[in-house]
């Protein structure tokens, strides 16, 4: 922090301790940043190895979410809260402090105590011990994250998920593709296909085993579905002509898909059990891109039947077609939150850009959320808090994290080669 | 191949024909001639009237020749033409590319040109396969490009047959924006990169 913004928060929480002591008690109000985040101080565990240091880990999920600014010095090391002088940190404002150890053990474990502590209340608030292989360092981590983020805001974590994408790299002069899985921060990143030809649309079941997807393994679009613990895969459909946008229904028994068999671009279910096939759209536009709402009753496709491209809700059992999207001379490649309470977008107004919009499902309103030339594929996370999406660094394809208020982004380590079609893990 | 035997053989049976046309003439007068002059006269009288003969011998001799130089010049337009056209309908059959506007599947009338010649040579050549692959600029979401690309190919396709190709010579493909010939951000980028590919998958013309 720079000199006099320290000052001045020394000043403020100064002066509010002042003026608190002369009521009852000693109450502290927090100091927050003027965008409603939440100050919070990881300091490093005692015995944690430099790198990939716990508290890197949990600080930088938590400063993802948007929703937390991590301290990046601090006045003392604690190990525990009983190690704490609790002045030093109300003087700073920070209220919310995570210390921690590491320990090692026998079969070449360790185990970690952590704390999170209030400095206003002088006591700790949150403390568990976990004994972990090496190899679930990184998910110790993330699960302190999780249970930290729950703890103050009330909503799950969702820093023990993991993001599939499609990386196109090239390989002996060739262009491959793959279909990665990695963690939600980009980390340990692990292949579940590797082919010559393309791969586009990765969607996860709702129970995080399976993934379904589009391979041009053989030069023509089909659909698959791989299961992540054993690798087996399915055929789901390889008609003549498009085999497209697979997207795992919410209750895991149906996928809605684009096929073009009947002569132009529809939307179909097929239900997994029986294998059964449902014409869902009847029209001579491109109807393409189905995506869920969070009941199952309804579904989101994109659509040029009003001229250009735009984003239609279908409902299920009536096959009724209702237009959603009203703003730009694009939009498309809609997703649903969780939460049921937005549509995430690629949106294009004015101008070249295909930026990334959020429309309140309630309202109608329209925000736009990048401002970069070429985005594409929002998803979202599990609690609804963040969106990863695809944009362009330069001319190279990379990963994008936001807070659903666009203000706070980061950018996912970028693997060798172009990396697209993010999908959030449930 | 059917084009380089067409006009090979119209000039060989103009050449003929022309050359037969001479030679008839040619056999006419001299008989014409021996008619007007009956044999035995005098040796005098025979060679007056060759005198006589020889000068308009001469002229028939200039006309004939005059007759075959223009003949022989039409057959070497005739000729140069179809070798124009040759080379035209080659050319046509060289390009493998048709181009699209932004968010459309029409094709321009240089884009029929060209597959005319396509259609032309595969009503010809019965055995041989074009896939037609459909592909689609940078902008935009990628299964809508796959659909759209999949329209310029059905486009192209159905030129084909609307044109008397038969339809189990073709096989379509979309590969949306997944395979762009120029990586750039460019309106002339994005310009190459809006296309079907006519790819022979056997017979292709040489």
């Amino acid at each position: 922090m720079p000199y006099f913004r320290k000052f001045f928060v020394n000043c403020l929480a100064l002066s509010l301790i002042a003026i608190n002591s002369h009521a009852d008690g000693l109450t502290i109000d927090i100091v927050k940043s003027s965008n409603n985040t939440t100050p919070i101080a990881i300091v490093p565990f005692v015995n944690d190895p430099a790198s990939e240091s716990l508290n890197s880990i949990i600080s930088d999920d938590l400063a993802r979410s948007g929703l937390f600014v991590p301290a990046k010095q601090f006045p003392e090391r604690p190990s525990s809260s009983s190690e704490f002088v609790f002045p030093v940190w109300q003087v700073l404002g920070l209220d919310y402090v995570v210390v921690g150890k590491v320990s090692p053990n026998e079969n070449n474990q360790s185990t970690i105590q952590y704390e999170l502590v209030s400095s206003s209340q002088e006591k700790r608030l949150l403390g568990e011990s976990m004994t972990i292989p090496a190899t679930r360092w990184r998910e110790a981590a993330h699960f302190i994250s999780d249970r930290v983020f729950k703890y103050i805001t009330g909503i799950d974590g969702s820093f023990s998920t993991r993001v599939a994408y499609v990386l196109q790299y090239t390989s002996e002069g060739k262009i491959r593709y793959r279909l990665d899985i990695a963690d939600a921060d980009g980390h340990q990143p692990r292949s579940i296909l590797d082919s010559d030809e393309p791969i586009l649309s990765p969607s996860w079941s709702p129970d995080g085993q399976n993934i379904a997807y589009v391979s041009f393994e053989g030069g023509k679009p089909a659909i698959y579905t791989q299961n992540l613990a054993t690798q087996q895969r399915q055929i789901i459909t390889k008609f003549k002509g498009l085999n497209g946008a697979p997207a795992w229904s919410p209750d895991g028994s149906k996928l809605a898909l684009t096929l073009s068999q009947d002569g132009n671009p529809e939307i179909y279910l097929f239900e997994l059990a029986n294998k059964k096939l449902t014409r869902l759209t009847n029209h001579y536009a491109i109807d393409t891109e189905a995506r869920w709402f969070p009941d199952g009753r309804a579904l989101i496709f994109t659509s040029d039947r009003g001229g250009n491209p735009q984003i239609y809700r279908l409902d299920i059992n009536t096959q009724d077609v209702k237009r959603l999207t009203f703003e730009g001379s694009f939009n498309g490649r809609g997703a649903i939150s969780p939460d049921g309470r937005y549509l995430a977008m690629v949106h294009r107004r004015s101008g070249q850009n295909f930026q990334i919009a959020l429309q309140d499902l309630q309202t109608g309103g329209v925000t736009r959320l990048t401002d970069t030339p070429l985005d594409e594929a929002p998803s979202f996370s599990p609690n609804s808090q963040m969106i990863v999406y695809a944009t362009k660094q330069g001319a190279k394809g990379v990963l994008g994290i936001m807070s659903l208020d666009g203000r706070f982004k980061l950018q996912l380590p970028a693997s060798d080669g172009q990396v697209r079609e993010p999908a959030w893990s449930p | 191949m059917l084009d380089k035997k067409v006009p090979l053989a119209v000039f060989i049976s103009l050449a003929l024909a022309m050359g037969g046309c001479s030679t008839l003439k040619g056999k006419k007068a001299e008989e014409m001639a021996d008619q007007n002059y009956p044999q035995g006269q005098g040796v005098q009288d025979a060679n007056s009237a060759t005198g006589a003969d020889t000068n308009s011998l001469s002229e028939q001799e200039r006309l004939k020749a005059e007759a075959l130089a223009e003949q022989q010049r039409l057959a070497e337009q005739a000729r140069l033409e179809q070798e124009r056209l040759k080379a035209e309908a080659a050319s046509m059959l060289a390009t493998r590319l048709v181009h699209f506007d932004y968010d459309s599947s029409d094709l321009s009338s240089q884009d029929q040109r060209v597959l005319q010649a396509h259609a032309q040579y595969l009503k010809a050549n019965t055995q041989a396969k074009v896939l037609l692959s459909g592909h689609a600029d940078e902008r935009g979401t990628r299964e809508y490009n796959m659909a759209l690309g999949e329209r310029r190919a059905n486009a192209v396709q159905a030129f084909f047959v609307s044109n008397g190709v038969k339809s189990s010579q073709l096989d379509t493909v979309s590969f949306g924006k997944e395979k762009p010939l120029n990586n750039g951000s460019s309106e002339s980028a994005w310009a190459e990169n809006r296309r079907v590919e006519i790819g022979y998958q056997q017979g292709a013309p040489r």
